[in-house]
């Protein structure tokens, strides 16, 4: 559905946010992407997106439907935007315009658009709302943002990226705003959307929560992926030492009795990224060849793909 | 800190009160004209050699007085600009601080304020205390004051609700250690960009003030620009232009200050 | 528990008004609540947002003040004390934030801070003090000098620990402490805490909605719903076999790396702002087991066994 080849992003000061990004989002596939603050997780949806500054630095192809996003001109953009590939992101509140009501925001592109009468989207949007778990969907219709709860508006601004049957949909810390109960309500969506046939890329910090949606995962550190293949192999059975750690160091109700172990250390400084494999600080297993060489992303033999050195053995 | 480099405001600003206070209060010493000595037969004289700056009404050397009038609207500008900001500092952060029934007790003791006309409260001082320049001080700082509190008690509103405010609370701290060690240094940029501005309209006060009679006893620019009004149809521009420069500028000056401060610190 | 407790909270009521549009609500953010923290046992308050828990917490340190009930410090009642007269109490309580970003006063440096505390106790800190005090978190020493905004979330989060420590505190309330921080960084807090418990002897109150942290550093939970309390147990208690069907489906919800928890629950709807019912138990609009009398009568909190408490209508039988 959708290839990334090779994607690379910088800012302005030539300050690295991706480095040499290459994932595929399969039909009906639920792509995970872990990372922390600094990882590259929101810059690698906000270019999919083409939503980067203008002086940001993009390399690379990012191939949906047979063409490069990142070549469209401006109004095949416009058109993949929101009809093709939406997103949605943390923070609800801030999506939506505070003086408008919710529904006409909701259906507003397809109404401007002339894609449907507004009698039409407005009953449209209702009954999409009422199928993503929106309690009194006319009333909420109605409503002002700041008269939602969080789980309502969450649900609202999935509505408004869902309205016009996106084929893929981006979503970025969807839950992390929310409490664990309404996330559990709103992962169990998301399970109906993709029974439903729709692909997504599931962007988090939370790697027990990716373990619970995902299919496949890719997880990244200061901007490089450092492991990628399916949840199985990654989550239940990781090898890349950064993976290791962030599962080891996740507190889950379990995890007192396997023991809570801390990882060491602190994320690196984008500006100034230590040399060879950038995770080499912390890493319990580094060697001389990490502390110089940044290792390359190696297919091991169950298929998925690590960058490490100590893992390039392991095949 | 993004641009430590002295901009052109200030540096302008710096020159012209340095200018100023230099001259106003050394000039006497180098240039020996007494400011208030009449010549009646000189009177009306354009600028010449002996007379820089002209002749007024009463044949005093126009800039000798120019000169001398410095000193009062630095003195004042200062003076009640250091007053206005120390006053609607302080009052401006414990009212947001304290809340509830200072606050609005503070409010309307500045709504109160805010209604009484500068010239009626000089009036009665002067009255009261006869005139001085410590008078006009006052004046002008007791007048001026609400501007700053409304913009410090803004201020303090939202830092009050910050975390570490909350930690030096739990820690024991009184109000007036959270006050003084950290709401005043967290707002230090604004007061100052501030007492520039109030320095520069405390100029433009005390030369209104000047301007009605209110001089305190000395030589003002305002007061010279009054007298100097009803001569401008002989012909006797520079008995206006002078003053009224010289109270531009000064003003100007302090203002420019500020607005360096503050284009240098945003 | 032989010994009294150290501090108590009883019949705890706090309310807030809320403007939304034009309407104004009275919200009671805590509605009778009652507390009691022994030295030595370490407690956890789950609760999501709107239940009231980081109101409560504000409350134990008397950050503000409640609209109804007692604090009780020692034997003392300190509820309506102010200034001067809570000088012992502010020496023996302290808090730590969510944010580290804004818990810091950007303006001073880090020694400055952990001085201007030792201050507050009136002691004369000298820089040996400040020294000991990051090494008690691990912080290397060139931090001493720098400003806040040079630290990372991790880095400023160990100082505002680090400062509250140097007052000896003897119960730290902790809000939310790792929240606002990195994945890979919150467990090195959290170590970070539980030696500190035995190094310092300080007791915890943990206030977080993340329930899989407590495990780690408390022996017994409470747990919040729309400002009450709907069930107190011993941790592993709580966790191994929750009694109130709010702590049920907030446990089954919390994901889990060992594959889904999925205990066949069903997840309720609606969340706290939407669904709280008034009039019964506040649960009711949102449990799945509810009955007539929970939609009339609000249950109240019960002994089951040793040290559980619950507020349930189906265990009154």
């Amino acid at each position: 559905m959708l290839e990334i080849r090779n994607l690379s992003v910088a800012y302005p000061d030539g300050t690295p946010a991706l480095q040499n990004l290459s994932i595929s989002l399969g039909t009906r596939e639920v792509l995970g992407i872990i990372g922390e603050s600094g990882s590259g997780k929101s810059t690698l949806a906000l270019a999919i997106m083409r939503l980067l500054p203008p002086d940001a630095n993009v390399k690379g192809e990012i191939i949906y439907n047979g063409k490069d996003i990142l070549g469209l001109s401006k109004s095949e953009l416009e058109r993949v935007r929101g009809t093709e590939i939406a997103m949605i992101f943390q923070d609800a509140l801030s999506a939506f315009d505070p003086l408008m009501r919710v529904g006409p925001q909701i259906v507003e592109k397809a109404v401007t658009n002339k894609t449907l009468g507004y009698k039409e989207a407005r009953a449209r949007a209702i009954d999409l709302m009422r199928g993503l778990g929106v309690t009194n969907p006319e009333a909420r219709f109605d409503a002002y943002p700041h008269e939602l709860s969080g789980g309502l508006r969450q649900r609202a601004f999935i509505a408004m990226g869902l309205f016009q049957k996106p084929k893929i949909i981006i979503l970025d810390e969807p839950t992390s705003a929310l409490d664990v109960i309404t996330q559990a309500q709103l992962i169990q969506t998301i399970r109906g959307l993709k029974e439903g046939g729709l692909s997504m890329i599931f962007i988090t910090h939370d790697i027990a929560l990716a373990s619970t949606i995902c299919d496949r995962v890719a997880v990244l550190y200061a901007g490089k992926m450092m492991e990628y293949g399916s949840v199985h192999q990654v989550i239940r059975r990781p090898i890349h030492p950064y993976t290791q750690g962030l599962i080891e160091s996740t507190p889950t109700l379990t995890s007192v009795r396997r023991g809570l172990k801390a990882m060491k250390g602190y994320l690196p400084n984008l500006k100034s990224l230590p040399g060879g494999c950038r995770f080499h600080p912390r890493c319990p297993f580094a060697t001389d060849i990490c502390r110089s060489v940044d290792p390359e992303l190696a297919e091991l033999s169950d298929g998925r793909l690590v960058a490490c050195h100590m893992a390039a053995d392991s095949k | 800190m993004a641009n430590t480099k002295l901009n052109g405001e200030i540096m302008f600003g710096i020159s012209v009160i340095l200018f100023f206070t230099i001259t106003s209060f050394f000039g006497k010493y180098f240039i020996p004209i007494n400011p208030s000595v009449q010549h009646l037969s000189a009177a009306f004289q354009p600028p010449s050699w002996s007379h820089p700056f002209g002749t007024d009404y009463l044949g005093r050397d126009v800039f000798a007085r120019t000169l001398e009038g410095g000193s009062v609207s630095i003195e004042v500008g200062v003076a009640a600009g250091l007053l206005t900001v120390v006053i609607g500092g302080l009052v401006g952060i414990f009212s947001a601080y304290y809340g509830y029934k200072v606050d609005i007790t503070i409010q309307r003791v500045v709504d109160i304020i805010l209604s009484i006309p500068l010239i009626v409260l000089a009036l009665v001082l002067v009255a009261l205390f006869g005139s001085s320049i410590a008078l006009i001080v006052f004046a002008i700082g007791i007048l001026t004051w609400p501007s700053l509190a409304r913009i410090t008690r803004a201020e303090t509103l939202s830092l009050k609700e910050r975390d570490f405010v909350y930690a030096e609370i739990v820690a024991g701290a009184s109000g007036i250690h959270v006050v003084f060690r950290h709401l005043i240094p967290n707002q230090a940029k604004t007061i100052l960009v501030y007492s520039g501005l109030a320095m520069s309209s405390a100029t433009l006060i005390q030369a209104a003030l000047s301007y009605l009679g209110f001089t305190g006893g000395s030589v003002s620019w305002g007061f010279d620009l009054y007298m100097a009004q009803q001569y401008i149809f002989n012909g006797s521009w520079w008995m206006t232009f002078f003053p009224g420069a010289a109270i531009t500028l000064t003003s100007l000056g302090f203002y420019m200050i500020s607005e360096g401060l503050r284009k240098m610190w945003r | 528990m032989s010994s009294p407790p150290f501090l108590s909270l009883r019949n705890i009521v706090k309310r807030f008004t809320k403007v939304v549009g034009g309407q104004t609500t009275l919200i009671t953010a805590v509605d009778n609540v009652n507390l009691d923290i022994f030295l030595g046992q370490s407690v956890g308050i789950i609760g999501e947002s709107g239940s009231g828990k980081t109101t409560l917490g504000k409350i134990m340190v008397k950050l503000l003040d409640p609209d109804g009930g007692t604090i009780s410090f020692g034997q003392k009642d300190i509820t309506r004390l102010k200034g001067s007269g809570l000088r012992d109490f502010r020496a023996s309580v302290q808090m730590i934030f969510q944010d580290p970003y804004s818990s810091l006063d950007p303006k001073m440096r880090v020694k400055d801070l952990i001085a201007d505390f030792y201050r507050l106790a009136n002691k004369k800190p000298t820089r040996e003090d400040i020294l000991r005090q990051l090494e008690l978190v691990s912080l290397d020493q060139d931090v001493a000098d720098k400003l806040p905004h040079e630290l990372s979330g991790g880095q400023r989060q160990r100082v505002a620990i680090a400062r509250a420590l140097s007052l000896n505190p003897k119960l730290i309330v902790a809000d939310e402490p790792v929240s606002a921080l990195d994945v890979s960084i919150r467990s090195q807090i959290l170590q970070l805490l539980a030696k500190l418990q035995g190094q310092a002897g300080v007791t915890y109150v943990l206030i977080t909605h993340d329930i899989a942290t407590l495990p780690l550093l408390v022996d017994y939970i409470y747990v919040m719903y729309a400002g009450s309390i709907v069930e107190s147990a011993p941790t592993r208690t709580l966790i191994d076999r929750p009694l109130h069907p709010y702590t049920k489906a907030l446990i089954s919800a919390v994901p889990d790396l060992d594959g889904n928890r999925e205990s066949g629950l069903p997840i309720p709807p609606g969340d706290v702002e939407e669904a709280t019912h008034s009039g019964g138990c506040k649960y009711y609009g949102r449990c799945p087991y509810a009955m007539a009398v929970c939609r009339d009568v609000e249950p109240s909190l019960r002994t089951v066994e040793k040290g559980v408490m619950v507020a349930c209508h189906l265990l009154n039988r």
